[in-house]
């Protein structure tokens, strides 16, 4: 592992024009951290399911920055060549202040490589905003958890034709921001990274798989 | 204990199993099927009806029609 270096966006983008498979991983501490880091997974996303997996919670609506920032630091002592992202989470990012705000916070005191956010095509302003400073930022289409304050659970878009069309369209909208590629996508939605392709189960588009 | 720091090795721990071996094993069995294509197959998927998808490539503006064939 001697000669190993770092995964950067740029890392995966080339791996992306090669057509190579990206792999993620999430990861709330230091040991999670370092197993992943030594599998050779590309990225470890500090997902705000520290609340509920990390945590035993019964939600993890109640996760703050603050804890996001503690949790990032550990994983990033495990991970020193993988791309560490870290989610925003729950109400970090309502307004363009906060979301850079916070998104700055998760780089310089966690530590992290570039943030995730559970972002459609309302949150375009928002993913603009942190891109243009600089803050690498991973979208995210298909099952949204920060959303089961409105369906009491977590639901699985994409299964009829209007919705797997909503999430072609926000998959278009993030590619034309110049996301990287987000992660679980449902029935029916995006191909190749971002590309949409319907008709193709999006089962060769998974790209976290929480532990 | 577990065998998950294995730089910690204090004379006063026993260690009865090597977790960090059996967790760095599942984790590059993952990445290999993942880079292969072996994992997920449909078994690990969710898909769309027939119909609804028939639907929704009616419905695709000319514009996602494009981002389709790439």
């Amino acid at each position: 592992m001697s000669t190993r270096s770092k995964v950067t966006t740029t890392t995966l983008k080339a791996k992306k024009q090669r057509g190579q498979k990206i792999t993620l991983l999430t990861a709330y501490d230091f040991p999670m951290a370092s197993f992943i880091e030594q599998a050779g997974i590309d990225v470890v996303l500090v997902s705000d399911a520290v609340g509920t997996v990390g945590n035993g919670r019964p939600e993890a609506v109640s996760v703050t920055v603050d804890e996001m920032i503690y949790h990032t630091r550990a994983v990033r002592n495990g991970a020193r060549y993988s791309l560490v992202v870290t989610t925003l989470p729950f109400g970090s990012y309502n307004r363009v202040e906060d979301a850079l705000h916070n998104a700055t916070r998760l780089m310089k005191e966690g530590g992290a490589d570039g943030v995730h956010l559970e972002g459609t095509r309302q949150a375009g302003n928002l993913v603009q905003a942190i891109v243009s400073a600089g803050i690498p930022v991973m979208g995210h289409i298909g099952v949204t958890k920060q959303k089961i304050v409105r369906a009491g659970r977590i639901q699985l878009p994409g299964r009829t034709a209007e919705s797997a069309r909503e999430i072609i369209q926000d998959a278009l909208e993030m590619a034309a921001l110049g996301l990287c590629p987000g992660r679980r996508m449902p029935a029916g939605a995006p191909g190749r990274d971002h590309h949409p392709q319907p008709g193709h189960s999006y089962h060769q588009h998974w790209l976290r798989y929480a532990l | 204990m577990l065998g998950l720091y294995k730089e910690l090795a204090p004379r006063f721990l026993k260690v009865y199993a090597d977790l960090s071996q059996t967790i760095v094993g599942a984790l590059t069995d993952f990445r290999q099927e993942v880079e292969s294509g072996a994992f997920p197959t449909m078994q690990h998927s969710y898909s769309i009806e027939d119909e609804e998808l028939a639907k929704l490539l009616a419905q695709l503006s000319s514009h996602e029609r494009i981002a389709n064939s790439e």
